[in-house]
Order: C-alpha cells, then sequence, then structure tokens
C-alpha cells in the first residue's frame, strides 16, 4: 500500500512538476521574451552581456529549446550574429542549473508562502493581462513546480526497497550503461535534461538510485538533450540547422569530456569528476545538480576552446540559406568608415547585390530574400550613416565625397523601395486570372525584367553609356499601359490587374530616378 | 560589308536564350558588320532574349557594326514596347526594309 501511494503521490507530483515548468516557461517568455530580445540586440556584442543574459534566459525559461527558436528568429532577422547565438545558447543551458540545484535543496516553506501569495493574488486580482498578473502566474507555476518536487520527494520515501520500482532504480544505479541509456531516453521523452535530473534527484538522495549510476543518468541526459534537440530540428535549415547541430555536438563534447574523467577515475583511482563533486557537495541530490552543472561547464569550455572549427563544421554541414546571406553585407565592415572613399567604394558595391536580385526578385517573389534585402539596405544606410557622422564631422568631409555620400543614400532609399515594388508586382502576377489578363502579366513580368537587368549592368558598370540606355529604356509608359489596362477593362479581378499595372510603371519611374542618380553620382567623381 | 542574317523561330525563353548567343556570338566574331535578326518565326520573347540582342547591338555598335530587327509578331512587339527595347533598338517591319536601313 505504501508502494502504491509511493508510486501515486510520484506521479502526481511528477505531473504538477510539468505543469509548472510548462507554465514557467510559457509566463517568462511572454514577460520576457521582448526585453530579452532588446537587450541581447542592444548589447550582445560584449561577452559578459552574452554570458549573463544566456544564464538568466536559460534560469527563468527553463527550455533550451525554447531559447534555441528565440535565437534562431533573431539570427533570422539579422539582429544577433551566430557568432553571438552560439555562446548564448550554452549559457542558458548553464543556466537551467539553477532548478537542479533549487530541486535539491529543502524549500518547503517557500513553496507553501509563493503558492499561498500567488493563488490569492489571482484570486483576487481581475484585471486581465497586466504585467503583475503575468508575474503572478509565473510565481504560481514556479510554486506548482516546487510542489510537484515535494510530492515526488515525498512519493519517493514512501517507496519500501523490497518494491518493484525500487527495485528497478537499484538495477538501473548499479549498471553505468543502462543508467547512460536510462537518462538518454526519458529526456527524449521529456525533452529536457533538467527535468530528468530533477526527477533523478530525489530517488538518489534517499539512496533509492545509488550516486555514481545517477550521475550516469545526468550525463545520459545530456546527451539525450542534444538529440531531442537534432530531432526536433529535423526539417530545419540554415541559421536553425545550425543552431540545434550546435546543442547536439557541445552536449556531445561535454559528455564525452565527463564519461572519460569517470572512465579515468574508476581505472586509475585518481580523485577527479566523482570525488571533485563530493568534495564540494553534501549529500546525493546536490552532488547530482554538480554533475549537472559539471555537463554544461563541460560544454562551454569545448565551445570556448574549439569555436573557430565548430562554426566551421557548422557553416560546411549547415550552410546558411540564400536570404540569411544576402543579408549579410559582403564588402562594407565598420572598420571601413575611418576612411570615406573607401568606405563610398565598398558601399556602392554592396548596393550591387541590392540591383542583383530584382530580377530574381521578380520571377520569384519570395518573402524571406525581400526581408534579406530589407535588412541589407537598413545595414548600408547604417553604415554610410556612420560615414555621414555628427554634423562636425560631416563638415570635415571634402565636397566631392560629401556629394558621392548624398548620392548613395538617395541610391539606397530608391532600391529599398525599387525591391519592394519589384517583389510586389511578383506576387500581383500569381494572382492574375488565366486568359488575356495571365499573356499581358507576362509580358509586363518580360518587360520589367529586361528593364531591371540594365539597370543591374549600369550599376556594376557605371559608364555613360549604360546609365544612358537605362535612362532611355526607363521612360515614361503611361500611353503603353493605359492601352492594356483599356484592353483587360472587362478581365475578371480588375484589382489585381490594376495593382499590377500601376506597380509596373511605379518600378519603372523607380529606375529612371536610379539612373538619374547614378548620372549624377558619376559627374560628382 | 559583310551581311548576316539570323531568323530565331519558336520560343526563345531562358532555356532557348543560350543556344541564340553561341549563334549571335558566332555571327559578330566572324567579321560580320551588319547584322540583321528577322523574328517573322518568333513567338515569344523573354527578358533572357531581350538582354541577347542588346549585348548583340553593343558588340556591333563597338565594332562600327549595325544591327536591325525585323518582322515582329505582335506578341514580342508588345513585350520590346514594354521593356522600351524598341527605343534603343532599331526595329523595321519586314525584311527588306531592315536590309534597306542596314545598307
Amino acid at each position: 500500500m505504501n508502494a502504491l501511494l509511493g508510486v501515486a503521490s510520484f506521479f502526481g507530483g511528477l505531473g504538477l512538476f510539468f505543469t509548472g515548468i510548462r507554465n514557467l516557461s510559457a509566463t517568462m517568455l511572454q514577460l520576457g521574451g521582448r526585453p530579452l530580445r532588446k537587450a541581447i540586440a542592444a548589447h550582445g556584442g560584449r561577452p559578459g552581456v552574452v554570458a549573463i543574459a544566456g544564464t538568466v534566459a536559460g534560469a527563468l525559461l527553463q527550455s533550451t529549446n525554447g531559447i534555441t527558436f528565440i535565437l534562431v528568429s533573431m539570427v533570422s532577422a539579422g539582429l544577433l550574429p551566430m557568432a553571438t547565438a552560439m555562446p548564448l545558447l550554452l549559457w542558458a543551458n548553464f543556466g537551467t542549473s539553477a532548478l537542479v540545484i533549487l530541486a535539491s535543496i529543502d524549500l518547503r516553506l517557500v513553496t507553501m508562502v509563493l503558492l499561498g501569495v500567488s493563488g490569492t493574488w489571482l484570486f483576487l486580482d481581475r484585471k486581465a493581462g497586466t504585467t503583475r498578473r503575468q508575474a503572478m502566474e509565473a510565481a504560481l507555476a514556479l510554486a506548482m513546480l516546487f510542489l510537484g518536487l515535494e510530492l515526488m520527494h515525498s512519493g519517493t520515501m514512501e517507496l519500501e526497497t523490497g518494491a518493484a520500482v525500487a527495485e528497478v532504480m537499484g538495477i538501473v544505479g548499479s549498471s553505468p550503461p543502462i543508467a547512460f541509456l536510462v537518462g538518454l531516453a526519458v529526456t527524449l521523452f521529456t525533452q529536457s535534461s533538467s527535468t530528468t535530473t530533477i526527477i533523478a534527484v530525489s530517488p538518489s538522495q534517499i539512496g533509492l538510485l545509488p550516486f555514481p549510476g545517477a550521475a550516469l543518468v545526468v550525463i545520459g541526459a545530456s546527451l539525450g538533450s542534444g538529440f531531442s534537440a537534432i530531432l526536433m530540428g529535423a526539417s530545419a535549415r540554415g541559421s536553425q540547422r545550425q543552431l540545434v547541430l550546435f546543442q547536439g555536438l557541445t552536449k556531445l563534447m561535454g559528455v564525452v569530456v565527463l564519461v572519460a574523467l569517470i572512465v579515468a577515475e574508476d581505472v586509475t583511482g585518481w580523485p577527479l569528476l566523482i570525488a571533485g563533486v563530493r568534495a564540494v557537495a553534501e549529500g546525493p541530490g546536490r552532488q547530482l545538480a554538480f554533475i549537472y552543472l559539471a555537463c554544461q561547464v563541460a560544454a562551454l569550455a569545448g565551445y570556448f576552446l574549439l569555436a573557430r572549427p565548430i562554426r566551421r563544421l557548422l557553416t560546411a554541414v549547415a550552410p546558411p540559406l540564400p536570404a540569411e546571406s544576402l543579408a549579410v553585407p559582403q564588402f562594407i565592415y565598420d572598420a571601413a568608415v575611418g576612411d570615406a572613399d573607401i568606405a563610398l567604394t565598398l558601399a556602392e558595391k554592396e548596393q550591387t547585390r541590392v540591383t542583383g536580385q530584382l530580377a530574381p526578385t521578380l520571377e520569384n517573389p519570395d518573402h524571406a530574400i525581400t526581408s534579406g534585402i530589407e535588412r541589407l539596405t537598413e545595414e548600408i544606410e547604417r553604415f554610410l550613416g556612420s560615414i555621414a557622422g555628427s554634423g562636425e564631422d560631416t563638415a570635415a568631409l571634402p565636397r566631392g565625397e560629401l556629394d558621392r555620400l548624398v548620392n548613395l543614400r538617395a541610391r539606397n532609399e530608391v532600391l529599398r523601395v525599387l525591391h519592394d515594388t519589384v517583389f510586389q508586382f511578383g506576387l500581383a502576377r500569381g494572382k492574375m486570372p488565366p486568359g488575356e489578363a495571365a499573356t499581358l502579366a507576362d509580358a509586363l513580368t518580360q518587360g520589367l525584367g529586361a528593364v531591371l537587368m540594365c539597370a543591374d549592368d549600369a550599376a556594376r558598370e557605371p559608364e555613360a553609356a549604360n546609365i544612358e540606355l537605362v535612362r532611355q529604356i526607363s521612360s515614361d509608359r503611361s500611353t503603353v499601359v493605359d492601352a492594356m489596362r483599356r484592353r483587360l477593362v472587362k478581365a475578371a479581378n480588375q484589382e489585381t490587374v490594376y495593382r499590377m499595372t500601376s506597380l509596373f510603371e511605379r518600378a519603372v519611374w523607380l529606375v529612371q530616378r536610379y539612373a538619374m542618380l547614378l548620372q549624377a553620382g558619376q559627374a560628382d567623381r | 560589308m559583310t551581311e548576316t542574317i539570323l531568323m530565331p523561330a519558336g520560343r526563345l525563353d531562358t532555356a532557348a536564350a543560350p543556344g541564340f548567343e553561341r549563334e549571335l556570338i558566332a555571327a559578330t566574331a566572324s567579321g560580320c558588320d551588319r547584322l540583321l535578326i528577322d523574328l517573322a518565326n518568333l513567338v515569344y520573347v523573354s527578358s533572357a532574349g531581350l538582354r541577347i540582342f542588346l549585348v548583340a547591338a553593343k558588340r556591333l555598335r563597338a565594332g562600327g557594326g549595325r544591327i536591325a530587327l525585323c518582322g515582329l509578331q505582335p506578341q514580342v512587339a508588345e513585350v520590346f514596347d514594354i521593356s522600351g527595347f524598341a527605343a534603343i533598338l532599331p526595329v523595321y517591319a519586314d525584311r527588306e526594309t531592315a536590309l534597306a536601313a542596314l545598307r
């Protein structure tokens, strides 16, 4: 009977724990997701900020998978370079140790107070969606989590050593390979190595799960977490795939190091990992928490020692998507701002990447590519703005360079709007009704495509003849376009016909404007 | 004065463009300085095709040569109008008129 009560209590506690951790993660994501993103975007270049932000995120969100996907969206949006996302993820893994350590401490008093305060507050506070309410919901989730741990602990206490569960735990604990595999398998199920570790703390604390075996459960759980991330990101591509593979690789590195230490300790008798953990932590529960911490530290150490080879390997295995590569400047770099002449030349070269993408976007309008180009033009504008600097610095630029700068900024803006217009045109083309309307849409597309190719040629080789050619072919088309509209007056989907022809006119006008700026830019030299 | 007449047929799209471009390059490389492209049998032209005409015109003009196009079918003529290429490439109604202009 005691054994049944023990199992039921453990199981009930597990349910409370899972609910608590899920709700905590969701609430903290709502509360802290945006401030976290802002802080990382603003200060992500500083290693100290990365370490703190990652650790805090991991401690609060308790979901490295959730953090992985936040980081992927930030990398895809160009807010964070991959070189910052990777250590940030590792620090987040480190931050998840906080809950594991808390789980090894007696928190009954704190749990009851937290439960009472948050539960009562939420009952009395009727306003939905406020920050205060969200904070209380997070506190309640934390309380449920701790209460679940308490129930699991008391459930485990009820289990007699002769019970089946206790016997199974004894077998697991005394066989390192089985312990490792159990840790891996449970984590594949829970998708969280910290959860697996916390589950192992209670039986370990009362001796049901012998410590050396329990340590292998934790290490197996760490590897399981890496596998779990890779499985979840199986369909991922580009940066997302790089990050999930990074999770798996660093977890594997940590596991290899720790297993090597344990094996060496076992074979040689030297005081290494197990002895070290026993020396610093009292009680099997806390010792398990330190093993978990050691897994994260080993992964961090492995990364900092092998950062470059790891990044090269991941770039080779999971190359960035075209849209991601587009957003990354190839020519401009911050240090070049000091020499205005070189910087302006670099910015001009960078702009040819935008003109080069116009015709492909016309043929295959792609949201991701367009977002990439948008970010690239923002980067170019930011770079040009850095050259301009303050009012005083601008006055220090020679007149010729100042004119070039103004011209390039104007061209950048025209290209940004032109690219968006071409993208909208491409989308509208897909919505044209079949028949004559579709035939005319194709004619517009081929005509515009030729104009854009000539614009690209002029951008790459801004000779007078090329620029003059673009000016000629981008002259006013209103007569031709009006004639088309009259022919299609009875076509289905008039709105799309009108929109497409208007976008065509706008695009041609923008190319004309671009050619004029190119011409003026050549005159400034 | 060396005259060459090319008469592409069917569709001049992304797939067919490389083949026709090779013909044009061969024609301009062989010393031709008067090139007539008769489009009477061409039913479709894409931006890739237009680009080839432009490249051929540039190559000929660089060598002091001349180019003319003729016999545009209505749908091809429309693409020339829309793209603005009708303003930069000499287009004639028929072969006789085009040859007379070239000579």
